[in-house]
């Protein structure tokens, strides 16, 4: 639906009721030349208004042409001071020299209500207000505010963040994935039939939730658990640690692994169970803080005995209610000042969606 | 009759000449907005433009300044 930015007042000149007069003619005309008067200011005001926006923003376009020009002069001094001077630059030179990195700013926030034009925005005020529901909000047991349920601004926003937090989890354990089953059979020829297999499995995963914990014991060598600890978009220092300590491939006894054998002296403390079922139990929901300073190698220990193993889980269960709150305390205390993140997490997605293999993820998630 | 109709007619003859003059007083303002509006199309391309050029020199010289 079109909305008209600018809307000139009175919009019909003649439609009013005549007070009884005898020279009806006579008022018409009056009453009409009255209101084109009216339409005339109101003009006035939005030629106002449109003279001011492209003034302050040629403004703009003047002051950053001033400061190029400035910066154009002082490179201009540097290469003619460079010139008569021999090159120092020598190979050394070349590569130590950190990368060009360019500090491209990206434009957010494009369409928020601040930047709405001030015409635009009058039209809005003129309009009813959501009733108060936000009154109700004390009286609510989950925490949300009460007018969320009415009509919520930033709901695209909360679900554009999940699916991102969700796409770059799921890119990540695919890399690791990756990773680990190159690292485990160095001589395999054949990869496709593998990459297929630990797809499909993500997916059931993902499918069954919570049934994952039981089906992680029958599953064996697929029951991957993405104990890699991390924080928002950390995927350099996974790689690191990958490089550095190959991480043993986590498994209950039951099956006969592919996986090479793995050293019972790297079995990681039992905290890092927990968050393995936090991280498939609830997607959304990223590693305990405490975990962040744990070797990112750790994994489950895999030599455990079934009864270990499951008494580690019930324990990981009552804690994973603490550690989510402080999860969610801590990413509605970061809040939408991480929308810059969030952005470079779409680069950091897009950048890894290429260095994948794997179609499959753009399919899914892109448009 | 005669004599009714003359004020009449004069009255309805005045009727039109002012709306006549109306009409033209409201179709110079249509042509005022519609000027308006065409102003601010072009202005506004120009300038977005002149900002993409500007951006664009911007990077390059954050570049040779790199070097």
């Amino acid at each position: 639906m079109p909305l008209v930015t600018r809307n000139i007042e009175p919009r019909h000149l003649c439609r009013q009721t005549l007070p009884s007069v005898r020279s009806e003619l006579e008022c018409m005309t009056n009453i009409t030349l009255a209101n084109v008067i009216r339409q005339l200011g109101s003009l006035s005001k939005y030629a106002e208004d449109i003279f001011g926006e492209l003034f302050t923003q040629a403004n703009t376009f003047a002051s950053r042409v001033s400061s190029l020009a400035e910066r154009v002069d002082r490179l201009q001094v540097k290469v003619t001071q460079l010139d008569p001077k021999e090159e120092e630059v020598s190979l050394q030179g070349i590569n130590t020299r950190k990368a060009f990195r360019s500090s491209t700013i990206q434009d957010q926030k494009l369409f928020d209500r601040n930047s709405l034009p001030v015409p635009v925005l009058e039209t809005y005020n003129t309009c009813d207000t959501p009733p108060p529901l936000n009154n109700l909000t004390p009286y609510r047991d989950d925490g949300k505010e009460a007018l969320k349920f009415y009509t919520d601004p930033s709901y695209f926003f909360d679900l554009w963040k999940e699916k991102m937090l969700q796409d770059t989890k799921d890119i990540m354990k695919e890399k690791r994935k990756h990773r680990k089953e190159k690292k485990e059979n160095p001589n395999r020829g054949n990869v496709n039939p593998r990459k297929i297999k630990t797809r499909k499995e993500e997916w059931e995963k993902m499918k069954m939730g919570q049934e994952f914990v039981e089906s992680k014991e029958k599953l064996g060598p697929s029951g991957y658990p993405p104990t890699l600890v991390y924080q928002n978009g950390s995927i350099g220092s996974i790689e690191n640690v990958d490089a550095s300590n190959y991480p043993p491939p986590p498994q209950s006894d039951s099956t006969s692994p592919p996986s090479p054998s793995f050293s019972e002296d790297s079995l990681p403390p039992p905290p890092a169970e927990f968050s393995y079922p936090a991280d498939n139990g609830q997607p959304a929901a990223p590693p305990p803080l405490s975990d962040t300073t744990k070797p990112k190698s750790s994994l489950p220990p895999v030599s455990d005995a079934r009864s270990d193993l499951l008494s580690a889980i019930r324990q990981g269960f009552q804690l994973r209610r603490v550690e989510e709150q402080r999860e969610q305390e801590k990413r509605d205390v970061v809040g939408n000042d991480v929308a810059t993140i969030l952005s470079r997490r779409i680069a950091v997605e897009y950048s890894d969606s290429e260095d994948d293999s794997s179609e499959f993820d753009e399919d899914e998630w892109s448009d | 009759m005669v004599g009714q109709e003359d004020p009449v007619q004069r009255e309805i003859h005045q009727d039109w000449a002012n709306r006549e003059y109306n009409e033209v007083i409201t179709s110079s303002i249509m042509t005022i907005t519609d000027f308006l509006n065409l102003f601010d199309m072009s202005c506004r391309s120009r300038l977005a433009t002149l900002n993409e050029t500007l951006t664009a020199l911007e990077r390059r010289i954050e570049y040779i300044e790199a070097r």
